[in-house]
């Protein structure tokens, strides 16, 4: 297996950067950072991860949680995430089902351990099986808790109303 | 929906309708520079490949290889530019030349320095060879007297070879005359 090329580093730039940035920011408060250096070390491989996605995920969740723990603000992260919760989502021109502040807001009070699983799975693509193992879980504890937070974010969004008939971005193979 | 999360019975609906508005939204991208961060993943890369070449783990001995071959560099340098400061220094050596002149064409005031090749045998010396010019040299140097005390080709000059030879000498050194 060769070393990941430059086309697919920057696909995977282009598909995942902005969701990695996403799960990334649910730990710590340079989500950039983390995000390039894993992708920095992806293309230091000598050979390639057979799911290069989900080994990006794996790399960001762990460097996130290493600069979480370097900054000693596990305690006061909820609180600080809560509040740039403004920079989860962009705000997307058009009518949309949902506000992305509201859901941002609302996402920032589910526990971290589904709000990973939502994030990996709505935004990252993943499936519950890549989840379980980026998380070294089961995909039916990984499923129990996208389920749960979903349950919780509807009892504070409410039912969103949907216009017409969405298309699902991101939506996973499995 | 994936097939392997079937969802709870009666919220089944809702909770998918809540997904696809989720999904709706779209991260905000971070501040990475996409241009620079290629940029360094490439950079990365090369010396990723650099590393395979000669790995982390061999870098003490090249290093030690590279100082080994920058100390004896050194030191034949040294070397060169105090030898070449020796040879500056140093006198030139007047050379041991032998000039052999060779012999000149006789001509008109040229001396002949050695004998005309159609110069005739003697022919006192015809037959008896070397021990006839060891005698004459022996009478030249000594006299007549000299041939009782001496020898000629390891016999006594006064032997019967030796005296056989003497008129032939006689002849040369005094003439025919005699």
């Amino acid at each position: 297996m060769n070393a990941p090329g430059p086309e697919l580093l920057g696909r995977l730039l282009d598909e995942h950067a902005a969701a990695l940035t996403l799960l990334a920011r649910q730990w710590c408060s340079t989500p950039d950072d983390i995000v390039q250096e894993a992708f920095l070390q992806l293309s230091r491989q000598k050979d390639c991860p057979r799911d290069a996605a989900a080994w990006l995920y794996r790399v960001v969740r762990n460097g996130a949680i290493s600069a979480a723990r370097a900054e000693s603000r596990r305690q006061r992260h909820e609180t600080a995430a809560a509040a740039q919760t403004h920079r989860w989502f962009a705000e997307t021109p058009g009518e949309m089902a949902i506000d992305a502040q509201a859901a941002a807001a609302a996402l920032a009070q589910v526990s971290l351990e589904e709000r990973e699983v939502i994030v990996a799975h709505l935004w990252g693509g993943l499936t519950f099986v890549q989840i379980a193992e980026l998380m070294n879980s089961t995909s039916s504890t990984v499923h129990r808790r996208y389920q749960a937070g979903l349950w919780t974010l509807r009892n504070l969004l409410g039912e969103p109303c949907l216009p017409t008939k969405l298309p699902a971005k991101n939506m996973p193979k499995d | 929906m994936p097939t392997d999360e079937t969802p709870g019975e009666e919220h089944a609906e809702g909770l998918n309708s809540l997904e696809i508005a989720l999904r709706q939204l779209t991260p905000q991208g971070g501040q990475i520079d996409r241009d620079r961060l290629m940029y360094l993943a490439g950079q990365a890369s090369a010396m990723n490949f650099d590393s395979q070449i000669s790995p982390a783990r061999n870098a003490p001995r090249v290093r030690h290889s590279q100082n080994s071959w920058r100390l004896a560099t050194a030191a034949l340098a040294l070397v060169s530019i105090a030898l070449g400061g020796l040879l500056l220094r140093s006198t030139p050596r007047e050379n041991d030349v032998i000039q052999v002149e060779p012999p000149r064409v006789a001509g008109e005031g040229a001396v002949a320095l050695y004998p005309p090749a159609d110069l005739p045998m003697l022919p006192s010396a015809v037959g008896h060879g070397a021990e006839y010019f060891q005698l004459r040299n022996l009478v030249l140097t000594r006299g007549i007297d000299g041939l009782r005390e001496s020898s000629v080709a390891g016999r006594p000059a006064t032997s019967k070879s030796t005296l056989l030879m003497l008129p032939a000498l006689r002849q040369e050194l005094l003439g025919p005359e005699s």
